[in-house]
């Protein structure tokens, strides 16, 4: 189970790709997939971005990200009601004097695990709107937040914001068959919609600030209906729309005491959790019988 | 304050909902049955997935169920036999309604079927209830229960006595009806309390003295095996939801007690069937006007 799991979020973190926009120079082909190059040697540190060509040789070095979050073991108790994740961390980059440039944006996107769904499109049959059409999500992370230090629509283009994958809905991974459907974008969209409603995807304009001395601070709300599990932090630096710097960090939100002592009991030993549930109604029914008796 | 409830994965007033239980136990108290045609759209509609609501309100109407066939059973209004055979049916209906739950889940089709079960059983039901009682109101005396079976069914083999019921039937009906009401309450989380009831008086011409009882204790023991199987099959149960609505189950069955006693039989059978009609033309309702979000989202495989 717990491998599965596993193996999921690692699938969706090779797989995510694959819905990126194409990059700039690419002929768009409506409804072609672009394939991402596997990588054959591990993914390079992000902390050390690899010089673009249009940088001159003189230029100062590239900005670097330093991050912690404050609390990296999130306690499901009986009285959970939500948390608030405070992540900071130290920016090193040379302090903008030209005018000319713009200054950099930073976003702190949380991203939780990731599961497969499905969606269905309610279509009216003889009048009845039952489930109709569906498509099955490879990955669909149970919450995502992204905050950033302003509105998104003012420091990125909306290429800018699929093409760096800063959007939730850009996050979800279909299987490979499904990307080609014409119904595709809808059905995505519509996974979008759902959870962003539910309150489960949201974009926190303002929730990132800089403070003195190249420090920064993010809070982001992570509610209640965030399930448990293991929670990617990912913090970017961007300079005019294209990623410069990048750090991630995780943090884990666990049931402790009661709550997991229920949960490992309704999934690991059933009859006896089923049995104690049965126990349970009798003994309260017969109770109530007994207190209130009469003659 | 909050209660975070470790199945459904979600915090929710534990007040609010002790409250709609007692609210239910009350309705399931004055009717007679088990309030699972209510609890379940009031748990979806305060959050609860639909799936874990269904499940998790089984062990209210057992607890609530076995506080009234307690009552009954004092009173010696209970025909043991016959709730035997019912529930013989039963848990096979039972065991057939979970595999059947958990199937429509894995196509996407449950909260339709749900709801067409719904619609056709509360509208049905419900009608014929309204008509009837409605007829007693008047005047016009129908009198149920007395007469014989049908034909048909006496020519059944396998034949029993049930004296306490006053009855020799075949044991083919009442397994019959135990099965679809195992069925129906495996599905939609109902006891099938409102569905038994009046199976019993119009086909088996069971006295309505001992109807109430025996159709309770079926409900206990039906509830009770629906809870474990939902509990060990499709893991779907939280018993932490169960039990705070349980607390206000039984509190709210005594007070709907009390209330039932001071009305008539007939106008609290009026009062029910207005109460299924109204749900059943909602969720009728629901099902044929256009949704708001077109898109439902469910687990993966």
């Amino acid at each position: 189970m717990r491998a599965a799991r596993a193996l999921a979020l690692l699938l969706g973190l090779f797989m995510a790709p694959a819905y990126a926009a194409p990059a700039d120079g690419d002929r768009a082909v409506p409804g072609a997939i672009a394939p991402e190059p596997t990588p054959a040697t591990p993914r390079p540190n992000l902390t050390v971005p690899v010089p673009r060509p249009e940088v001159p040789a003189d230029a100062p070095l590239p900005p670097s990200l330093a991050v912690a979050v404050a609390e990296d073991d999130i306690a499901v108790t009986t009285t959970y009601s939500g948390a608030r994740i405070i992540v900071f961390g130290h920016i090193n980059e040379r302090p903008a004097t030209d005018p000319r440039v713009r200054p950099t944006d930073l976003v702190v996107s949380l991203v939780g695990p990731s599961d497969t769904a499905t969606v269905r499109r309610r279509e009216p049959v003889l009048g009845l709107w039952v489930p109709g059409e569906a498509l099955e999500f490879a990955a669909v992370p149970a919450y995502i937040a992204v905050a950033s230090e302003g509105p998104l629509e003012a420091a990125f283009s909306p290429e800018d914001l699929v093409r760096n994958r800063i959007l939730p809905e850009t996050r979800l991974v279909g299987f490979p068959a499904d990307l080609t459907r014409d119904s595709f974008p809808a059905f995505r969209e519509a996974v979008a919609r759902i959870k962003a409603r539910a309150g489960l995807y949201r974009v926190e304009p303002g929730k990132v600030r800089r403070l003195a001395g190249g420090l920064f601070r993010a809070e982001v709300p992570l509610p209640a209906r965030a399930p448990p599990g293991i929670y990617r932090v990912e913090i970017r630096l961007y300079q005019d729309g294209r990623e410069v710097a990048a750090q991630n960090t995780r943090f884990y939100v666990s049931r402790r005491g009661f709550e997991r002592a229920i949960y490992a009991l309704a999934r690991d030993f059933s009859p006896l959790y089923a049995l104690g549930t049965v126990l349970l109604a009798l003994g309260m029914g017969a109770g109530a019988a007994w207190v209130f008796r009469r003659n | 304050m909050q209660i975070y409830l470790p199945i459904a994965e979600m915090a929710v007033n534990p007040v609010v909902l002790a409250l709609v239980g007692l609210c239910v136990g009350v309705i399931s108290g004055l009717f007679g049955v088990g309030g699972g045609f209510l609890l379940t759209p009031v748990l979806v509609m305060v959050g609860i997935p639909p799936g874990i609501a269904v499940a998790s309100q089984t062990p209210q109407v057992c607890a609530t169920s076995l506080t009234g066939a307690i009552g009954h059973w004092r009173r010696g209004a209970v025909d043991v036999r016959l709730a035997a055979i019912l529930l013989a049916g039963g848990v096979a209906g039972v065991g057939a309604g979970v595999a059947l739950f958990g199937w429509l889940q894995a196509v996407g089709q449950i909260d339709v079927v749900i709801a067409i079960a719904y619609v056709v059983l509360l509208l049905s039901v419900g009608g014929l209830m309204l008509r009837e009682s409605v007829a007693v109101m008047a005047g016009r005396k129908p009198a149920p229960g007395r007469g014989g079976q049908p034909g048909w069914m006496r020519a059944l083999p396998f034949k029993v006595r049930l004296p306490r019921s006053g009855l020799y039937i075949s044991l083919l009906p009442p397994l019959a009806i135990g099965f679809v009401v195992g069925v129906l309450a495996a599905i939609l989380g109902v006891g099938g309390g409102f569905l038994m009831a009046p199976a019993l008086v119009y086909l088996l011409r069971v006295p309505t003295r001992v109807m109430v009882g025996t159709s309770l204790l079926q409900v206990v023991a039906l509830s009770a095996v629906t809870a474990f199987l939902h509990a060990t099959f499709n893991q779907n149960l939280d018993v932490l939801l169960a039990a705070i609505l349980m607390v206000g189950g039984v509190i709210g069955v005594e007070i709907g007690v009390q209330l039932g006693a001071r009305l008539k039989a007939e106008q609290l059978r009026a009062l029910l069937a207005s109460l299924m009609l109204i749900v059943g033309v909602k969720v009728a309702a629901d099902l044929v006007t256009p949704p708001a979000e077109p898109f439902v989202l469910g687990a993966g495989r």
